[in-house]
């Protein structure tokens, strides 16, 4: 049998050592620091083209490689399955090898290896054409760099002698000194500073002006006003940032299903409809990542002009082009919580604009099966119609009637928004309410199963109907139709629908309108939240530890397994879940920019 | 009971018999038998049967208007559609505006309408109605079998697809068979041996077709002959799909996809005769109007297309399309702008050449049972007509009776 | 009518089987006892099937059918979670673990023979937990007598539900059950008359469920005198069971179908060699156990006529490449590929439960079982243990071997041998790759089918 780890074609070995050399650096804090408040802190952004589509900086990449390595989460994960797998997957096997092949010619393990290799940080840009790129690492030790090269090209150029192949790279002199010039890039150093890009011109220009350090910067991305308008809505303090030039990129016909402005489907388009509708015409992203034991933050910013949003997606940003959504719901037990500003009418009349022919026929039929519910009111302008703009989610947890315990155990979770006409159209919601517990308690009897008991009540400030299984000794405890008492309530102009009473009754409870107005007079003046997402990711683990059994089951049908690698994979990403702590995303519009703003923390040093 | 079918394999394996009496060459006998097989599994030139089951209940009358009855109009206020709108075929009846890409199907005389059909003491319940039109029965007792279930035990020889089912919903009751259960699919990739794309395995498949086996194990022999027949199958299947575009164009709809890869079946004159697809959504009690229309619409496009497509492989003559409803719908639409559960209602048939674009009486909407129309052609005649003439099996056992045929081709 | 069992003496074609030390037909080698093995327990691996060999064919017997009881009470949890969410598909994935995973799976392939016979689906009993019920019934009674499974299948609440029992009142008995009692799962047709169904028919009346459990009402019991079979008085349920059970056709009729199960598909029904067979079914209190393990001890079961002459279902398909290579699979996808091929447990077609033999072929399903094949070893290949003779080598003409000896129940035709043994001096790849290719293509060849 060939042994293919260590025979391996040298190029790939070398490809994977110079990523890890670029990338996988470590420094302790040797970066030197450029001028605050603006990013691009080594003068990198003079070595890319002017026409870069893309930009990526990695400002300390040693604080983030030691970060990464000693993360709680990415331990913790290493210990899944998945991670096992990865960890004995031949290609990291024969990547380890490698490494260690690489510490011993060098001497020096590759974590101190890769923090001089890359102290003074390290940059990647991709042409406008797509196929250039440069990548530069600025060392803080030339005698390793110099090292380091020459053991990788020895290895590769025996590597390939050993299997009988011409050496994949030959050795030019130029001007700029020695050059490695492979098949599809070029590997050139100057002082400290490592260059490789995809051709032998483009890496002897960036070494050129290197050496120069600026003096022949020319017609860069530094000087792109496009760039330079989109720097300033970042701080340039980020661990990652990259800057994207999405005109450039949409003129090209790359990833056109993105810049489509066309979602696939009606749940994505409610979702992410004012993203597409923003990437249709937007000129530039900046994206930022920070991490650190605490948390994990992403930013992505793009260029916006509410100005210009389609009729179409009005009901995304509101007629103003800058609605902010309702504050969240905070329940006490909350396992996650959305509020969006969202024209739920607007969205399914608009369908022609957003949905192709096969997904509007879909809508228009379901609009008359739905509409039977609704004692034949139109779905999209009547029913939808009767809500006010915005709505809330909310996922909580549940409380089981006493003696009942069903064997899959799910949170409560319940949908609240405001009624235009609260008097009216609340009864008809009761009404279709009551029919659709008519067809549920149908289904449930047909099955031989206990039915809901629907109670209807009215009071000074609104009308509750809700549903409990009627109580039966000889019910069995472990239905999952314990976990449901559908409940359909309006408290003034509320409109809340629950699957669970007690859900329902803690919404109710809540000063929405109070809380509404005290976040308004906090909120940021210059950004509308459009969206925002919280999940208690502690109270999903909790979640996910009351259904083990139910995941190890699944883990068994889906994998063959048997019960012993079932037990050990999912107490693994239940360990794993239990590093988390919160996860939170806010989509906010500004009058030139959009934002998303997407954090997760983490249980330092775990739980 | 021997079919037509069945005679004629007789014939041939007779004439055969006494054309090679005696021990024959060995290679001789291989080909001999291949040729046999390869002849039972085509089903060039026999006839098909093609059915379209919407269900839900289609609105029947606002799919063939009956613009000519005053009542039409009074009885839907809001669904009703202006005479000048209608597609009309005679002074009575005209089509709904959205199977306009049935009027060339029309125009060709390779469509028509069968008009009130419908059973003695109509059932209301989607589910009951349904069992009817899968069973041709009444359901009572623990077994029952479906009417072309039973007609493809009738035609099962080594070899012949039972009836197939295109789609993922749960195999109709019509298809169930008591020897030869029918099979269901979601793609034509379930014809295609998957490990045969090594040329390797290929090979082996290839080999193993052309060696022959000790017949005294006739479950090996009816594998073997079985392999055979989904190699060849296989392989004809293969071709159809590479030489995809016959010209035809399909709408970007789902059951314009399935009649699609019905129509590749035929191409590939895939050993099947009948084939099954269904049409949900027609249970439309409130605001029918544009729900309707659409269901309509993707059924006419795709039909249109279908036909089409056969008449430019040369067998729209042998493959009979139809398409019927569980029931139809009440002439007096409902308050929610839709309309209820009714009785008879309309059945379409198209492909080959018939004699008339219309079928039988239109109910007359002033002699209603229970406000629905009454059926002047029971459905079993249909299925009858389809069985002893199209199809060529015996309707009687199948159906539990004679019933008088309908003059259709 | 001619048969090939005709040579068969009635007195000793079920006589045990006396294999001879000396090489020749009639001898326990690795062949018979992977035929034993893929008869009696889905297959097994090549050193199971080794070890039976080197010892006695007594010994491989008692050992698939008295081996330790697989009472797993972790496997017993994770059916009622699985029953909790309602979805009998995900028990047909966990069946289908087990029969991969138990170690008596002898047990489990006798059960899935119950579930044919007392064929229940749940496409009509919906709720998942009455299946998992009666499946746990099945296999508690699967390898005893017959009278008390019958008892407890009379009143088992699925079958209430699938045969309409609950809904049978005293003014109007439904007949379905008492109908099916006699002509599938006890009598056959012509040993009964309708008249026995309407009379039978009442004494289950009153026989209801409520909230998964059975319960007798006896306000809709019918009281009054009742005659079938012969007999005649104030019968229960109950009476009637046990007189269609003694009814003298039951014996033959159930050993007729354990005989076609175990030994043959085309076994005629009418066969002279069963009496004797069913005779001694009766002597041992209509033991299951007992019968199957006379019928797989037998000189007629180690025939030549008796090797092959089974095609697998699509089930025994699967867990037979599951079991010979100690594979992991998804078994929810192979689930839903065997519903595909006819054959998902839990669902069978109708009352009649699985025609088996012939019935499972046809153009489409043949390659859809070739395909089967071909994605478990694409998607789970990597999973396999097969633990063959010159595996650790990657010695790939041994695996082939392996592979045709463990999966053929005889020789291939020689220029089709000659072939794979062609293939497996040139292949270059991988062991693993390698039998992967090699299985996918062996599932193409109309002998990889037989049993």
């Amino acid at each position: 049998m060939k042994t293919n780890c260590l025979v391996c074609p040298g190029r790939q070995f070398l490809v994977v050592s110079m990523m890890i050399v670029a990338g996988w650096g470590s420094s302790s804090g040797l970066a030197q620091s450029g001028k605050t408040g603006v990013p691009d802190l080594n003068g990198m952004a003079a070595l890319a083209p002017a026409d870069a589509v893309a930009f990526l900086e990695i400002r300390r990449p040693g604080d983030l490689i030691d970060t990464v390595i000693s993360h709680p989460a990415v331990l913790s994960a290493l210990e899944t399955k998945a991670g096992r797998e990865a960890l004995q997957s031949p290609q990291y096997l024969a990547f380890r090898v490698g490494l260690g092949l690489m510490e011993g010619a060098v001497g020096s393990d590759w974590q101190s290896l890769a923090r001089h290799l890359t102290a003074n940080g390290m940059m990647v840009s991709a042409g406008g054409d797509f196929r250039s790129f440069i990548l530069v690492a600025q060392s803080d030790d030339e005698a390793l760099l110099r090292k380091t090269m020459g053991t990788i090209f020895d290895f590769v150029g025996n590597q390939a002698k050993q299997s009988g192949q011409k050496s994949p790279f030959r050795i030019e002199e130029t001007a700029s000194g020695k050059l490695a010039v492979f098949d599809g890039f070029t590997v050139g150093r100057t002082g400290a500073d490592l260059v490789v890009t995809e051709s032998r011109a483009a890496t002897e220009r960036v070494l050129k002006s290197l050496a120069g350090r600026g003096a022949d910067s020319g017609n860069s991305l530094a000087k792109n006003e496009k760039f330079l308008g989109a720097s300033q809505a970042t701080s340039g303090q980020h661990a990652v940032w990259m800057y994207l030039d999405l005109e450039s990129a949409r003129n090209r016909n790359a990833a056109e299903k993105l810049f489509s402005g066309m979602a696939d489907n009606p749940a994505a388009e409610l979702i992410v409809g004012g993203v597409l509708e923003n990437l249709r015409d937007s000129d530039w992203a900046l994206a930022s990542l920070d991490l650190s034991h605490q948390a994990l933050s992403m930013n992505l910013t793009t260029e916006h002009d509410p100005a210009s949003v389609r009729p179409a997606r009005e009901y995304f940003f509101g007629p103003d082009g800058r609605a902010s959504a309702d504050p969240l719901v905070d329940t006490s037990g909350m396992v996650a919580s959305v509020t969006a500003w969202r024209d739920l009418s607007g969205w399914w009349l608009s369908k022609e604009e957003l949905f192709d022919e096969g997904t509007v026929a879909g809508l228009v039929q379901a609009d008359s099966q739905i509409s039977t519910l609704f004692a034949g009111l139109d779905f999209g302008g009547e029913v939808l119609g009767a809500l006010q703009p915005g709505i809330q989610l909310v996922a909580d947890q549940q409380e089981y009637a006493e003696g009942f315990r069903p064997a899959i155990r799910l949170p409560s979770f319940a949908l609240t928004g405001k009624l235009k006409d609260p008097k009216e159209m609340g009864r008809k919601f009761k009404n279709a309410f009551q029919s659709v517990m008519g067809f549920v308690n149908y289904g449930l009897s047909d099955q031989g199963l206990p039915q809901f008991d629907v109670n209807t009540s009215n009071t000074a400030s609104g009308s509750v109907c809700s549903s409990q299984m009627v109580p039966d000794s000889d019910v069995p405890a472990d239905l999952l139709v314990h976990n449901f008492s559908p409940t359909l309530m309006v408290v003034g102009d509320r409109l809340i629908i629950s699957s669970t009473m007690a859900l329902a009754e803690k919404i109710a409870g809540q000063d929405l309108a109070g809380l509404a107005e005290s976040r308004r007079g906090s909120g940021d003046s210059g950004t509308a939240t459009n969206t925002l997402i919280e999940i208690d990711l502690q109270q999903v683990s909790s979640a996910l530890a009351e259904n083990r059994e139910s995941l190890v089951a699944q883990n068994m049908l889906e994998n063959g397994h048997d019960r012993k690698t079932a037990d050990a994979e999912i107490d693994g990403l239940l360990a794993l879940a239990g590093l988390l702590k919160s996860f939170e995303a806010r989509l906010g519009v500004g009058p030139k920019s959009m934002t998303a703003d997407l954090n997760l923390e983490f249980f330092p040093g775990g739980q | 009971m021997l079919n037509r079918r069945q005679f004629v394999n007789a014939g041939l394996g007779t004439v055969a018999a006494i054309s090679l009496s005696g021990p024959l060459p060995n290679v001789l006998a291989r080909t001999a038998h291949t040729a046999r097989i390869a002849g039972l599994n085509r089903s060039a030139g026999e006839k098909i049967l093609v059915v379209i089951q919407l269900s839900g209940g289609n609105d029947g009358i606002n799919t063939l208007v009956p613009y000519g009855d005053d009542e039409y109009y009074k009885n839907r206020f809001t669904l009703a559609i202006p005479r000048e709108q209608l597609l009309t075929i005679d002074d009575h009846a005209g089509m709904n505006p959205a199977l306009r890409p049935m009027q060339t199907l029309l125009d060709d005389g390779r469509m028509s309408f069968v008009q009130g059909v419908g059973y003695p003491h109509p059932n209301r319940s989607h589910f009951e109605s349904m069992d009817l039109w899968h069973t041709a029965h009444r359901i009572a007792g623990t077994r029952p079998l479906g009417w072309l279930g039973q007609a493809s035990d009738q035609i099962a020889t080594d070899g012949v697809l039972p009836a197939l089912h295109l789609g993922g919903e749960v195999q109709p009751l019509a298809l169930r068979a008591d020897r030869v259960p029918a099979t269901s699919v979601v793609s034509l990739d379930s014809f295609r041996f998957r490990a045969a794309g090594k040329a390797a395995a290929r090979e082996v498949l290839e080999l193993s077709n052309g060696l022959s086996r000790p017949s005294a194990n006739s479950l090996l022999t009816h594998l073997q002959s079985t392999t055979q027949a989904s190699t060849d199958a296989s392989r004809r299947l293969a071709a159809v799909t590479q030489a995809a575009d016959r010209g035809v164009r399909y709408p970007e709809t789902g059951l314009a996809g399935k009649l699609r890869q019905i129509a590749d079946l035929i191409a590939a004159d895939l050993p099947a005769r009948i084939f099954y697809v269904t049409l949900d959504g027609f249970d439309t009690h409130a605001n029918q109007s544009s729900a309707h229309t659409s269901l309509l619409a993707e059924w006419a496009g795709a039909v249109q297309a279908f036909i089409s497509d056969l008449v430019a492989q040369s067998s729209a003559d042998r493959v009979m399309l139809m398409t019927f409803s569980e029931f139809g719908r009440r002439l007096k639409e409902n308050a929610s702008g839709g309309t209820d559960h009714g009785a008879a209602s309309v059945v379409q048939l198209a492909g080959p050449k018939l004699l008339q674009p219309l079928v039988g009486r239109y109910p007359d909407l002033n002699d209603l049972d229970q406000g629905d129309l009454k059926f002047g052609i029971d459905y079993r005649q249909l299925y009858a007509t389809l069985l002893d003439e199209w199809l060529g099996v015996d309707s009687e056992a199948i159906l539990g009776g004679r019933f008088s045929p309908l003059k259709l081709v | 009518m001619n048969s090939r069992w005709d040579r068969f003496d009635p007195a000793t074609a079920w006589q045990p089987w006396q294999p001879q030390g000396n090489p020749g037909e009639n001898q326990w080698d690795f062949a018979a006892a992977a035929h034993l093995n893929r008869r009696v327990a889905f297959g097994a691996t090549w050193q199971q099937v080794q070890q039976d060999s080197a010892g006695t064919v007594t010994a491989a017997i008692a050992r698939m059918l008295d081996g330790a009881a697989d009472s797993d009470p972790d496997r017993e949890r994770m059916a009622d979670v699985l029953a909790a969410s309602g979805n009998a598909r995900s028990l047909s994935a966990a069946w289908i673990l087990r029969m991969a995973q138990t170690t008596r799976p002898a047990l489990e392939r006798a059960t899935l023979f119950w579930h044919g016979h007392f064929a229940t689906s749940a496409a009509k009993v919906t709720e998942a937990r009455l299946m998992l019920q009666q499946n746990r019934l099945l296999r508690e009674h699967a390898l005893g007598p017959l009278e008390p499974l019958v008892q407890a299948i009379a009143r088992d609440p699925a079958m209430l539900v699938y045969l309409d029992s609950r809904e049978s009142r005293r003014s109007s008995p439904n007949e379905n059950f008492a109908r099916e009692l006699m002509e599938l799962f006890c009598l056959g047709t012509g040993n009964y008359t309708e008249a026995d169904i309407r009379e039978m028919a009442r004494c289950f009346t009153g026989w209801e469920i409520r909230y998964s459990k059975f319960r007798f009402n006896s306000f809709q019991h019918d009281r009054s005198e009742k005659k079938f079979l012969g007999h005649q008085g104030t019968y229960g349920g109950d009476d009637a069971v046990r007189a269609v059970v003694q009814h003298p056709a039951c014996a033959r009729f159930v050993t007729g179908k354990l005989v076609r199960y175990y030994v043959a598909d085309d076994f005629p029904a009418d066969s002279p060699l069963l009496e004797p067979l069913a005779e001694s079914y009766r002597n041992s209190g209509y033991d299951a156990g007992q019968l199957i393990r006379e019928i797989v001890s037998s000189n007629l079961f180690f025939s030549p006529e008796c090797r092959g002459s089974r095609i697998s279902s699509p089930v025994e398909l699967a867990v037979r490449i599951l079991r010979t290579l100690r594979m992991e699979a998804n078994v929810q996808t192979l689930a839903e590929s065997l519903g595909e091929l006819g054959q998902l447990p839990y669902f069978p077609p109708s009352v009649k439960g699985w025609d088996g033999g012939t019935a499972w072929i046809n153009a489409q399903t043949m390659i859809g079982r070739a395909n089967l094949v071909e994605r478990l070893v694409r998607e789970s290949g990597d999973t396999m243990r097969p633990e063959f003779p010159g595996w650790s080598r990657s010695d790939r003409e041994q695996i082939t071997d392996s592979l045709c000896q463990l999966f053929f129940t005889s020789a291939l035709p020689d220029q089709l041998r000659d072939r794979l043994d062609g293939l497996a001096r040139q292949s270059g790849t991988g062991a693993r790759e390698f039998l992967a290719d090699t299985l996918a293509t062996m599932a193409m060849l109309p002998e990889f089918h037989l049993a």
